[in-house]
């Protein structure tokens, strides 16, 4: 699957209860300096055009059901990457009876990327590697 | 009666005994409230405690001009009070918290829906104001938006491309902050502070800081005050220039776009390489610095700051020398001054308004007490005003990082903060990027937190938002919601 990817990864992002830090580190990204595009991953507005999700954030209760219509809303075959601590386990949130402490309580999720928040040379060394495009050391 | 007797003054950072801030009954709390208000003074904080069976409210005035806040509280009652909102709208959004979080009902509030946890209702279309008519439509918008950002549900009504009026509902990133903080402060409790608004970081920490030293009696030495102001101001300058590409972004104006994605990166690696985090994380921590910014380090940061406003100067020098993007942002979106004062606008948006309010001039505290920002005011109140405020702090920020470079203190040893008074209240108020953050303590018998209200800038400002699109074409929602760039999570806590 990740082999059909390999070559074009769009990817939605949603932010359930995040701070807006992971949010920051995956917008630069985008910008000029990081330039994502170059290794075929790209940000999109519609599930309908992504290839899987970006999820920050502890899942906050309220953002629950939007964030499964999300998912639901993405074509199969699909990926699901956790990015950030509160992301991976609720972070300094985690048990509060207000999130779900963690994205895997409620997607299947394929890649974590840790941090808080996670440098945007993690991110990207993260998408990389789950791509296997690493390039190798010599 | 001098109304001022009706309640304990302290200034910005300062604790009170509990029992020192006057009581009064639910009728004469009120009455005493309005008349301040009246008189000029601004709501800064108004919550309610539980008081055995029964509750309390508290509120917290600021009278700018003299530099002075007021405290009051009531004696403890059950069922309802009087609404303020209808005279001061500015205490709409603290009433209608207040009703939610402790079930007071505010007697004649004319808009009473929950603000954050009971999303069911705040969501639900029947409880958004509807406009009828054969032409009129309904846009709604979110919670999950088109681009990365925050969670917030919007609802238009439109008479075809105009605005009539917007309904903005949050609480998505609801994450139970101020319950996690009760019979703190506990160990996680730094760590949510920091996560209140990632965006803000250094703002939030320092005005938990503030509020924890006054609580222990304790100064922090200046070498943690100047840290704290580098790494305040560190941020304001990231976010701002930011904002500013993303305006530029906003009316296809690439060039500035594009640089300062890019250089905002740039000020954050400033905020990275003070304390490893590009966000400020671990700069901030009561009663001491756990920054040591030692000689190299200091020219290090100083010369890539000089590079890095260069470039930011530059970057968004250009948006301004392209008049059809100054035009874009002309007569959009304006609140005027008498509505921004009346809703209780704070921050730059304030400011863009013709406020004159500005924590760092008007209750200065920490480092601002011995250095000077200067403030910038714009009178117009639309996009192009904020726009325009952003441009002249980034100036002023920029100029005061340059002076404090040379003016590190000498480190000295201090102590972590490892109790707090017991029965005091301590108000702490920072002016953070966006605007005015109010963090009010209060410690029980054996000092561990009773009540921690955080008040972020935004939850004074959404309103504003509201009111800059009506009779706004729809298509300058983007604009004009860049110019506020409010936080979702910083209000929904």
């Amino acid at each position: 699957m990740l082999k059909m990817f390999g070559r074009s990864l769009k990817l939605r992002q949603v932010s359930a209860g995040g701070c807006n830090a992971c949010e920051a580190d995956i917008n630069v990204l985008g910008t000029i300096g990081w330039d994502l595009g170059r290794f075929g991953i790209q940000y999109v507005a519609s599930p309908r055009h992504a290839d899987g999700l970006l999820v920050t954030g502890p899942v906050s209760k309220n953002m629950e059901l939007a964030l499964k219509k999300t998912y639901d809303a993405v074509s199969e075959p699909k990926i699901v990457i956790a990015i950030g601590a509160c992301a991976i386990s609720g972070g300094p949130f985690a048990n509060h009876e207000q999130v779900r402490s963690g994205v895997d309580a409620v997607l299947p999720v394929d890649l974590y990327i840790p941090g808080c928040p996670p440098h945007p040379l993690t991110i990207l060394d993260g998408l990389l590697r789950l791509l296997n495009r690493l390039e190798k050391q010599t | 009666m001098n109304v001022l007797n009706s309640f304990a003054l302290l200034a910005n950072g300062e604790a009170l005994d509990w029992n020192q801030i006057p009581e009064y009954s639910l009728s004469d709390f009120i009455r005493n409230v309005s008349e301040e208000l009246e008189l000029g003074a601004r709501m800064v904080s108004f919550f309610a405690l539980p008081e055995g069976s029964e509750k309390r409210l508290v509120a917290v005035l600021a009278l700018d001009s003299s530099s002075v806040l007021c405290v009051s509280r009531s004696q403890p009652f059950s069922g309802s009070f009087p609404s303020l909102t209808p005279k001061y709208p500015e205490a709409h959004l603290f009433e209608r918290e207040i009703y939610e979080q402790y079930g007071l009902l505010p007697l004649g509030h004319p808009w009473l829906k929950p603000v954050r946890k009971n999303l069911n209702v705040i969501q639900d279309p029947k409880n958004f104001f509807s406009v009828e008519g054969s032409e009129i439509h309904e846009v709604s918008v979110g919670p999950v938006h088109a681009g990365v950002i925050e969670p917030g549900h919007f609802r238009f009504q439109c008479d075809g491309e105009e605005v009539l009026h917007l309904e903005i509902a949050l609480g998505y990133q609801h994450r139970g902050i101020e319950e996690a903080l009760l019979g703190g402060p506990h160990r996680l409790s730094i760590h949510q502070i920091e996560t209140i608004a990632g965006d803000t970081t250094v703002g939030h920490s320092t005005a938990y800081a503030q509020a924890l030293e006054a609580l222990a009696g304790v100064q922090a030495p200046l070498y943690a005050l100047w840290v704290r102001a580098i790494a305040l101001e560190l941020e304001r300058l990231a976010n701002h220039t930011g904002d500013l590409g993303a305006l530029a972004n906003d009316v296809a104006f690439i060039p500035t776009s594009s640089a300062c994605g890019k250089i905002r990166g740039d000020f954050l690696n400033l905020t990275a390489l003070l304390c490893g985090n590009r966000f400020g994380r671990g700069m901030v921590r009561p009663g001491f610095s756990p920054i040591d910014c030692e000689p190299k380090r200091l020219a290090l940061l100083s010369e890539r700051f000089e590079q890095t406003l260069r470039d930011a100067l530059q970057a968004v020098g250009w948006l301004w020398d392209s008049a059809s993007s100054r035009a874009r942002f002309e007569q959009v979106g304006a609140v005027d001054t008498p509505l921004a004062a009346k809703i209780g606008l704070v921050g730059l948006a304030a400011r863009s308004c013709g406020l004159v309010r500005d924590v760092r001039f008007d209750h200065p505290t920490g480092w601002y007490r011995f250095a000077q920002v200067p403030l910038a005011v714009w009178p117009d109140g639309d996009v192009f005003s904020r726009a325009k405020v952003r441009w002249l702090e980034m100036q002023h920020s920029g100029e005061f990082l340059k002076e404090q470079f040379n003016s590190q203190p000498e480190v000295e040893s201090a102590e972590k903060i490892t109790s707090l008074a017991p029965d005091k209240l301590s108000v702490s108020l920072i002016e953070g990027w966006r605007g005015e953050i109010c963090h009010v303590a209060l410690t029980d018998s054996e000092g561990r937190f009773r009540r921690y209200k955080i008040t972020d800038p935004s939850f004074h400002n959404w309103m504003g938002l509201a009111l800059a699109l009506r009779n706004q074409a729809i298509s300058d929602f983007p604009i004009c919601n860049k110019s506020f760039n409010l936080s979702y999570c910083g209000f929904d806590l």
